[in-house]
Parts: C-alpha cells; structure tokens; sequence
C-alpha cells in the first residue's frame, strides 16, 4: 500500500521533471486561468447581488430552528429600507466574520439614515452585547444583505476546513498537483 | 559464465536508469492519451532534428493572454478599496477577463485546434510554416498524423498508422520504426510542395 503511494508520488515527481519549463509555464497559466474564473464568477455574484459576500455559511446556533450550524445562506442586497423581521447579515467595524440575526427594530430619521437592531432568534438578549463598545445601533452601511434562500448541510465542509486548516491546504495541494499533471 | 549472464540484465538497467532516457518511459497501453501523447513527441522530436525549428507563436500568445487575465484578476481581489467603493474596478475587471477568456478560446480553437506543433523551416530553402495534426480516437489503434503548409501553396500529407505496431508489449515506443513513417511522411510532403 505504502508502496504504491510511494510510486505514484514518484510517478508525479517524474511527470514535473520531465517537462520542459514551457510547459511548465503553460500548465501553471492553465491551474491559474481555472483558479481565477472561480474568483471571477464570485465577484460577478458580489456585482449582481450588491452585496459583499453573497452566500454565507451559518457558524454558530443562535438562529434555531431556522438556520442551523452549517447552512449555506444566499444574500441578496437590493434597494430597498431595512424592515423589522427581516434576516441579514451584518458585519461590525473591525471584525472579520459576519453575523446572521434577525432584525427586531428600527427607527428611520430618512430612508437613507437608518437605526437598527438586530437578535439572534435562539439567543435571550438583543445584539448589544456583540456590537462593539458604545455602539448601540447598526446602520445600513454595517448590513450586508438579506437573506433570500438558504441549503441545509452543505456548509458542514467549509465548517470542518475551517476548523481543520490542513484539510483545506491538503485538497488544494491536491487539486494544483492533478492539475498541473494532466496533459489535457 | 553463469555470474556474467545474471549481471548483464542488471547492468543494462543500471545504465539505462543513468542515462534517464525518455525512449524507454513505458505507456500505458490502455490509455488512448497518453499512447497519443508518446506518439506527438515522437513525431516532434524526429521533425525538429530534420531541420525545422518549433514556432512558438501560438504557445506564446496563450501564455501571456492567460498571464494578462490572471493579473486582472488579482487587481479584481486585491484593490484596496472594499465593495461597494470599488465596483467600478470590480465591473471593468469581469468584463474584460469576460471577453478576454472569450477571445482566448476563440484563438486557441481556430489557431491551433487539433494541431500540436508548429515548424518554420530553419535553413532548407522551404518558405513558410507548418502545421502538425494527430487524431487518435477512442477505442481505436488508428494514429493520423497530418502535415500541412499553413501559406501558399497549400499542400498536406497524412499517414494513418496502426498503433500496436509500433509499441512492444511492455509499452514501450519502437522509435526508430515511427521516425521512419515520419520521415517518409515529411519527403511525401516536400514532393508534394513541388521541392
């Protein structure tokens, strides 16, 4: 077993070595050509839905029984006011990770300037306690979108690389090499 | 006696393993694309060593559209701007890695197709360039090979071969056998452009 690992690891060794550096360069412009139309499509997904990160993964359990642990959300933006019952997404100043909560109340001096505040359904307290010291309320700018549609599980793989960082460098080391290797 | 005939097989082995030479990497003979793959760099290896060079045009305009487009796409992720300030990149960058893959397909389909070598004559008074096609389909043991001129006058020869004569059992290439059929594939060529 080991020493069929150890032959095909050779085999892939030998396949790199023997080309020359123009393939090389044509087989690495191929790896990045897939690799940036993924990243395109996405920021084509960030223009369309107006909103900065268009599918989302649910990390953590304050939205039950509606959202679970490992959902794969889709936020749109859209145009219009912020209402009360609605369920976005928000990202505080200086934080990286976005949160999904419901928002409970809001209070509009205009349609562009808005008060908001936001629960996690299965949490006892309001938002104030996660939104940064002294502030009291989010504003419209701090919202990234509404939630439109959501996919139970799938996320649970996003969770798992995240939580393990080898596994995701493992399937992208592994991907690049198949990649680079196949002389399609 | 008996010591010298166990030594000779290992010897050989040893000398070829030190030598490293490509001629005895074994295919796979149940796979159609890599008894296609040995073939192609057999015939480009015995067509640039009778005088032609290898254009590296259409390689070189691959590369550097694909290098052009993957830098758009870095600026794309790395302006230092975040959404929404920075849509006005973020749409000229889609659009033109949009067209620009789109072109890049368009070039590589028309421009080279099944071809998989280009030659320009380095010195033999032949003007113009050639353009080198192989088709080996599934399930088949048929190898086409086809040259053709690429500029006035037009002319092309091909040759049909069946695989398994030039392969032993153990997969490996009989390339002095295959580099005679290209050879004679060449002159057929030449003849034909009235040389």
């Amino acid at each position: 077993m080991i020493g069929a690992i150890k032959a095909q690891v050779q085999s892939t060794i030998d396949e790199f070595t023997s080309m020359n550096f123009r393939q090389l360069l044509l087989q690495g412009t191929n790896l990045g050509l897939i690799v940036t139309s993924a990243l395109m499509i996405w920021k084509t997904l960030i223009l369309v839905t107006g909103s900065e990160s268009p599918v989302v993964v649910v990390l953590s359990g304050s939205m039950e029984p509606g959202f679970y642990r490992g959902d794969i959300l889709f936020l749109n933006m859209g145009t219009a006011p912020v209402r009360a019952g609605e369920v976005v997404v928000f990202s505080l100043d200086g934080r990286d990770i976005p949160i999904v909560h419901r928002v409970i109340k809001v209070h509009e001096k205009s349609h562009e300037d808005l008060d908001i505040l936001t629960k996690g359904d299965a949490n006892y307290g309001d938002d104030r306690a996660l939104y940064n010291p002294g502030q009291k309320w989010l504003q419209q700018e701090h919202i990234m979108g509404r939630v439109i549609g959501y996919l139970p599980y799938v996320g649970q793989v996003t969770i798992i690389m995240n939580d393990y960082p080898y596994v995701k460098y493992g399937l992208i080391g592994a991907l690049a090499v198949f990649v680079l290797t196949s002389k399609e | 006696m008996g010591k010298n005939s166990k030594g000779a097989p290992a010897a050989a082995k040893r000398a070829a393993g030190l030598n490293k030479e490509p001629e005895l990497a074994k295919v796979n003979l149940q796979d159609g694309s890599a008894i296609k793959r040995a073939l192609d760099e057999a015939a480009t290896e015995a067509l640039t060593s009778s005088g032609y060079t290898e254009d590296h045009y259409v390689s070189n305009v691959k590369i550097a559209v694909s290098l052009l487009l993957c830098s758009l796409a870095a600026t794309a992720q790395f302006w230092p701007q975040k959404y929404p300030q920075n849509w006005l990149v973020l749409v000229v960058c889609v659009v033109l890695y949009a067209v620009g893959t789109a072109g890049l397909s368009l070039f590589t389909s028309t421009a080279e197709g099944d071809a998989f070598l280009f030659l320009t004559s380095k010195n033999l008074g032949q003007a113009g360039q050639l353009r080198v096609t192989s088709q080996l389909p599934r399930f088949t043991y048929f190898y086409k090979l086809t040259i053709a001129t690429t500029e006035a006058p037009a002319a092309s020869s091909e040759l049909s071969l069946d695989v398994t004569h030039f392969f032993t059992e153990e997969g490996i290439l009989v390339r002095p056998k295959f580099e005679t059929e290209v050879q004679y594939l060449l002159t057929s060529l030449r003849s034909k452009k009235g040389q």
